[in-house]
């Protein structure tokens, strides 16, 4: 019943993404169309470009579940640096705990879906980090960017944990100096075919939508409602059965025939009528 | 263009295993439970973490999604060791009934445990700091009043521990504080078939091990991931036969179509050969839920049938309308008397 979505239903993912040099491969790749500033587009994915830090990442990613909430999952995508050297540079990260440095408060993606990269933990800083020593407070997260508690934050309003991803590409060992644009691209151009695979994974939703009655069964059940007089507490107590009975599998056919006949005109018939009806779909 | 990127493998394993990761506390790593957890899975993630609650309580989380893929916590229980018996339970008047969490939600995914609405995570919460929980109880017993009843300790009360046993050691940890400690007994509630993780121990009578069974439709419906009724069975009926006793519970009772044939067969299958002197009693309820569970178990799982049916919610408590209970326990208990006396039947109503 409930459980695994065996449908295969899918929905358009949200990439967010700090810069433009980040954005272009995988617009590129995608086969995204310019929709609007800093927003790309097709009908499987909407790629937003946020500018650097939290605040803007928030704001962004804000905006863009304002403008349309369809996403079934979000993706932030960027660059980050390690301070780690034997962490080779080019290197993705799929991020497992997201660190706030500002507030000392910790975030948490939840990791359901398979992947083929290390994990990491991630600080997320409010400035560019040159001094690994800044880092020491939190030992176990050797990466750092700017974007990913902001991000995370506003992502949470509007989807479940599980449906927030964060991964990084590693593109420096704590050194600030700025990259070309070429060398930007050229780093994630590598990777830009495993972010593809995972973003065909995550577009699809994990759980099954939440179950529907058949339209012919709901039509049936307003003829009852109306012919019947049920009120408006007996009518969503039917369609709350009938939901139970639907997923049960029971055939309404037989139960709906046999109240064919029945017309009940004064209120007690009326409530034995659909007590009696409950009963016979709560079977 | 993306699809044909994707290989079938990757496509089917498209899910993390369980435990696929480990999220440890600062605060237990030092722990034995700990440090035997994770050398046991060398291949998962490792995340280090202040407060489980940071993680476990997290706002917007998926319970069934989580269900999928249960990630496990490790970490310090720091207050609130033992707990007074819920409304629940169907202990008597005989016995003073209490219990512990030492693990927060269970392995299997029953469609009508209040766990799902009790958290709002499916992840599992183990607390490795066992001897704090054991100073707890030897505190407890030297302070309490009314000592002429005794003692029944539930410890596997929010969870299914025997289920997590060969992973955990706790079942075994307890019962080897028990033979130091007089004064309480324990019980160790299941729907495993894992008894062979504590077999090896001698059988004492202050640990009772009590069976849930449930008719094959029932099983196939609504208990995902749990063993076969056949198993639990020849597992409850192994343990009675080494000597521990047993207590077999029927509970919940759901009624399905053709609920009198499933239980009446289930009654007579589990009793045929079973060893009478091990059965300490057998417990036999129906459905029922704190009202708040209920609710929010009802958001967690929609496409859950149960969550759609027509409770009476009386009192906080969402069951069946009384007469329901009745006729569900009075049928129940009139198969049981054929093998079993009275005052060995408890039901919640």
């Amino acid at each position: 019943m409930g459980g695994v979505n065996t449908e295969n239903t899918s929905g358009p993912v949200l990439i967010v993404v700090a810069l433009l040099a980040e954005a272009r491969p995988l617009v590129s790749s995608l086969n995204l169309n310019f929709h609007s500033h800093g927003e790309y587009r097709n009908d499987e994915f909407t790629l937003i470009v946020t500018g650097v830090g939290r605040i803007s990442s928030a704001i962004s990613t804000t905006k863009a579940f304002s403008l349309n909430d369809d996403y079934v999952s979000v993706l932030n995508f960027g660059l980050c640096g390690s301070r780690n050297p034997k962490t080779n540079i080019g290197e993705m990260r799929y991020v497992n705990r997201i660190r706030e440095v500002c507030t000392g408060r910790d975030f948490f993606p939840d990791p359901l879906i398979a992947h083929e990269w290390e994990e990491s933990a991630i600080q997320c800083h409010d400035q560019p980090v040159q001094d690994s020593n800044v880092m020491d407070f939190d030992p176990f997260a050797e990466i750092v960017d700017m974007e990913s508690a902001g991000f995370f934050q506003a992502a949470t309003l509007f989807l479940p944990v599980h449906s927030i991803h964060c991964i990084k590409v590693v593109s420096d060992h704590l050194d600030t100096s700025r990259k070309s644009t070429k060398d930007i691209e050229e780093l994630i151009n590598h990777r830009v075919l495993e972010i593809s695979k995972y973003l065909q994974q995550i577009c699809r939703s994990i759980t099954a939508a939440k179950p529907k009655i058949h339209a012919h069964i709901q039509s049936s059940i307003d003829d009852i409602a109306k012919s019947w007089r049920l009120t408006k507490t007996q009518v969503h107590s039917l369609h709350k059965i009938a939901l139970g009975a639907s997923l049960r599998k029971i055939d309404f056919r037989p139960i709906f025939k046999k109240i064919e006949a029945e017309n009940p005109m004064v209120k007690s018939d009326r409530n034995l009528a659909f007590t009696h009806l409950c009963r016979e779909l709560a079977k | 263009m993306i699809e044909t990127l994707l290989s079938p493998i990757f496509v089917v394993n498209w899910l993390n295993k369980p435990l696929s990761h480990i999220y440890v506390e600062h605060g237990a790593t030092d722990y034995a439970t700990t440090k035997r957890i994770l050398e046991r899975f060398p291949r998962s993630e490792i995340i280090f973490i202040d407060d489980y609650k940071d993680f476990f309580n997290r706002r917007n989380q998926n319970f069934e999604a989580q269900k999928l893929s249960p990630k496990l916590i490790l970490a310090k229980k720091k207050s609130d060791y033992i707990y007074d018996g819920s409304q629940f339970v169907q202990e008597g008047d005989e016995t003073d009934y209490f219990y512990t969490a030492l693990m927060l939600n269970c392995l299997y995914d029953c469609s009508y445990c209040y766990l799902q609405g009790m958290f709002s995570s499916a992840n599992l919460v183990l607390f490795a700091n066992l001897d704090d929980y054991f100073t707890s109880v030897i505190n407890f017993l030297a302070e309490r009043e009314d000592t002429h009843k005794q003692i029944l300790l539930s410890i596997s009360h929010d969870c299914d521990l025997l289920a997590f046993e060969k992973v955990s050691g706790v079942c075994r940890e307890w019962i080897r504080f028990l033979e130091d400690h007089p004064g309480f007994d324990i019980e160790i509630r299941t729907k495993s078939a894992n008894f062979s993780a504590i077999q090896d121990l001698t059988p004492t009578d202050r640990v009772l091990l009590a069976w849930t069974l449930s008719p094959k439709i029932v099983e196939e419906r609504y208990e995902k991931g749990v063993p076969c009724t056949r198993l639990r069975l020849e597992n409850a009926l192994l343990a009675a036969s080494s000597g521990w006793p047993i207590r077999i519970c029927f509970d919940p009772v759901i009624p399905v179509e053709g609920w009198r044939e499933a239980y009446s067969s289930l009654v007579e299958q589990t009793f045929r050969k079973f060893p009478m002197k091990q059965l300490r009693d057998v417990t036999v309820g129906t459905f029922r839920m704190n009202g708040d569970y209920f609710r929010r178990m009802a958001q967690a799982r929609p496409s859950e049938e149960l969550v759609y049916r027509d409770w009476e919610n009386k009192n906080g408590v969402v069951s069946h309308t009384f007469d329901e209970r009745h006729e569900i326990n009075d049928f129940l208990t009139e198969q049981l008397l054929n093998y079993i006396p009275s005052e060995k039947i408890r039901t919640w109503s």
